[in-house]
């Protein structure tokens, strides 16, 4: 139906006259400490089956990957500020991005992590196939990235859209999962069934 | 699907004699429920609010919106197609196939995957879809499963939740070789590996929305499997379909939303994935649909919109809180309804969608015992919306002129003083046996009695023990 239309509809069969609520105030925003968020985080996102590595060093980080990984492969999703890192990993073999059935990890770089949920965000500048068809999944997010709650990650990612389109922003919090069949619990039926976050708490200065 | 909400006598007797059936839809939505609680109650410390100020605010965001729904459809309509997705208009259910046909005709597509959209079951998608030649794919795991079985969705959050896994065993085997006994995880996997060439292929992709955010053009959909986020990120085109109602102001409104979804819906903190879609790719975008279609539909929400006693129905965010508490809904399951939408939200909703003509039946599934009501994060006073259409039905003579007939000398009766002790007088001396009031051949009440056993009445009776307290008080007093 034309647009019009379909509005005038609509309009005339509104409730005359309309009562507007009051405008609401939006409730006041906690403010946790760095280190709260990260505890939180860890608590919240290993509720959620995620596999939480706090790293404090650059090896450490490629430690775990090197762990995780062995001598299978992986597609990078867009880690466009871990590249030097990733490059020095030696026993994964990377492949392009694609939907390739036999890779086994995407590694993807998080732009938030968020402490009450235990969630990571992707915005559109990581493959979005890269995060969710490989069976498992290593995330790496920064400590310093993670926020609050989902008041302060949608202020964010809502300040980014009114600043420039990403065409979509996704919260992932822990591995893919139904409880379509009798309410039992199924890991991994169309993304990732394994995922992993490394946080990077680098002491500062490093 | 063709609605049955009309036979829900008949047909929610044979659904009580499932015994299986029966056992997995209690299974199901008390642990559900259960979860539900507790992940509610968190909310009391993990937000500023606290839980029931949430509900009161997410009530008042949405009566908001109402209160101005086109004008927030045009700015939610502006906003998406600035973002370069292409809005389109239904008015009702054949005016959304046409649209949604005509944007998968232009694409060329053989093959489409689905997410789950109820909105899709509402305007009968599917079978439009395959009648015009096209592969359709469920996606999600339960969906999938009962595509397979050509059987419809039981609930609007646990689509299967009425089959036991014992019959996906079965049909998993005879379909893909899986073993008897095979777990849920090898279930699932067996799904995964059928359904992944399918994402592959698939040049559309269907999905619904949770969410409409006028003030970016968003749509947000949430979901446990990823199948969603694949189906809106994979094939070429994706196409969106949602209810007007969906929308809300702006995405500062969207984690209070969220938080009461997931929590009530799943008794999660958050979903899995929580997609937030704005338009089709950008340009240096690795990738994505290249081309977003947002199918918005009104069939028959502006008749809602328009009646002031039903209007809070469109504050529904479809979590099913009210359906997994439902002790109606536990016993009979969804099925018993007849069309897309069971439980108590079904039960005020079907009469609009449907006519209350088609579905007058479905408001009398229910007690009252205001469970639902309770539980509702967006405050919907669904058991007064029930006696409403109870009240609808009596008064258009839905049920019959007996009960209009009866009702009305009820009300007749009560508010009569000397009516009413006549039928006091007379109920003192009605037949009874074995302590409990003797049926009475009356068949204008046979259905009424028919479920109900009432204790025998005692004389005397508590007016005529009060005037004889008071002679005797008096005659004290008098002394």
């Amino acid at each position: 139906m034309e647009r019009n239309l379909f509005l005038a509809q609509l309009r005339s069969r509104m409730p005359q006259p309309t009562t507007k609520p009051e405008q609401l105030e939006m409730p006041a925003q906690r403010v946790l400490s760095a280190e709260r968020r990260l505890e939180l985080f860890i608590e919240r996102a290993t509720a959620a089956l995620t596999h939480v590595h706090v790293c404090r060093s650059e090896e450490a980080v490629i430690g775990v990957i090197e762990a995780t990984i062995g001598h299978d492969s992986y597609v990078d999703t867009g880690c466009s500020q871990n590249a030097a890192l990733l490059a020095k990993l030696t026993g994964p073999s990377k492949h392009v991005v694609s939907d390739d059935h036999d890779v086994k990890f995407g590694i993807s770089e998080a732009r938030l992590g968020v402490a009450l949920t235990g969630s990571c965000v992707f915005d559109a500048s990581q493959h979005r196939g890269g995060t969710l068809l490989p069976p498992r999944h290593i995330i790496l997010l920064n400590a310093s990235d993670i926020v609050e709650d989902l008041y302060a990650a949608y202020a964010v990612v809502g300040e980014s859209l009114r600043t420039s389109r990403t065409s979509v922003f996704a919260f992932h919090t822990g591995p893919s999962r139904s409880a379509d069949i009798e309410q039992t619990m199924a890991l991994g039926v169309h993304g990732p069934g394994d995922v992993h976050v490394l946080v990077f708490a680098f002491p500062s200065g490093e | 699907m063709t609605p049955t909400s009309k036979s829900f006598k008949d047909i929610h007797e044979t659904e009580l004699t499932k015994f299986d059936m029966r056992a997995a839809v209690l299974r199901g939505t008390s642990t559900v429920d259960a979860r539900r609680k507790t992940a509610c109650a968190e909310l009391d410390t993990d937000d500023p609010s606290g839980y029931q100020a949430m509900r009161t605010r997410a009530a008042e965001i949405k009566d908001t919106v109402l209160a101005d729904l086109p004008a927030y459809i045009e700015m939610f309509a502006n906003n998406a197609e600035a973002a370069g997705a292409q809005v389109h208009f239904a008015a009702d259910a054949a005016d959304a196939r046409t649209s949604i046909l005509e944007i998968i005709r232009s694409t060329g597509a053989k093959v489409i995957v689905k997410s789950k959209s109820m909105v899709s079951e509402e305007i009968d998608l599917n079978a439009a879809l395959e009648l015009d030649g096209y592969r359709v794919i469920e996606t999600d795991l339960g969906e999938f499963i009962l595509q397979l079985e050509h059987e419809h969705p039981s609930h609007i959050v646990l689509p299967a939740v009425h089959k036991p896994k014992v019959e996906v065993e079965r049909m998993f085997n005879k379909l893909y070789d899986s073993p008897i006994g095979a777990s849920a995880d090898e279930l699932a996997q067996t799904a995964r590996r059928v359904i992944r060439q399918d994402f592959l292929d698939a040049e559309v992709g269907i999905s619904g929305g949770n969410f409409l955010v006028a003030d970016t053009g968003s749509i947000v959909i949430v979901e446990n499997e990823g199948n969603a986020r694949l189906t809106t990120s994979l094939p070429k085109c994706h196409i969106a379909i949602v209810g007007i109602e969906k929308i809300i102001p702006t995405i500062d409104d969207l984690p209070l939303f969220l938080n009461l979804l997931s929590r009530s819906a799943t008794g999660q903190r958050s979903t899995v994935f929580v997609s937030t879609i704005t338009g089709p790719k950008t340009s240096d975008e690795p990738d994505g649909p290249e081309h977003m279609h947002i199918v918005l539909v009104d069939n028959r929400r502006s008749t809602i919109l328009a009646d002031e006693k039903l209007r809070p129905i469109l504050r529904c965010i479809r979590c099913a809180a009210c359906v997994n508490t439902c002790p109606v809904y536990q016993q009979i399951g969804g099925h018993a309804y007849g069309w897309v939408y069971s439980g108590p939200i079904g039960a005020i909703l079907d009469p609009v969608l449907l006519g209350l003509e088609n579905a007058y039946h479905l408001p009398y599934a229910s007690s009252l015992c205001g469970a639902c009501t309770e539980v509702c994060p967006v405050k919907i006073p669904i058991d007064d919306i029930l006696v409403e259409h109870r009240k609808r039905a009596v008064s258009e003579s839905l049920t019959g002129s007996l009960e209009a007939m009866a009702m009305a000398s009820f009300a007749t009766v009560m508010v009569n003083h000397n009516l009413y002790e006549a039928a006091t007088r007379l109920a003192a001396v009605m037949p009874s046996s074995n302590g409990r009031t003797s049926r009475l051949p009356l068949p204008v009440i046979t259905d009424w009695q028919s479920s109900r056993d009432l204790p025998a009445i005692k004389g005397p009776r508590f007016r005529d023990i009060w005037k004889q307290r008071l002679a005797a008080a008096g005659a004290n007093h008098g002394a």
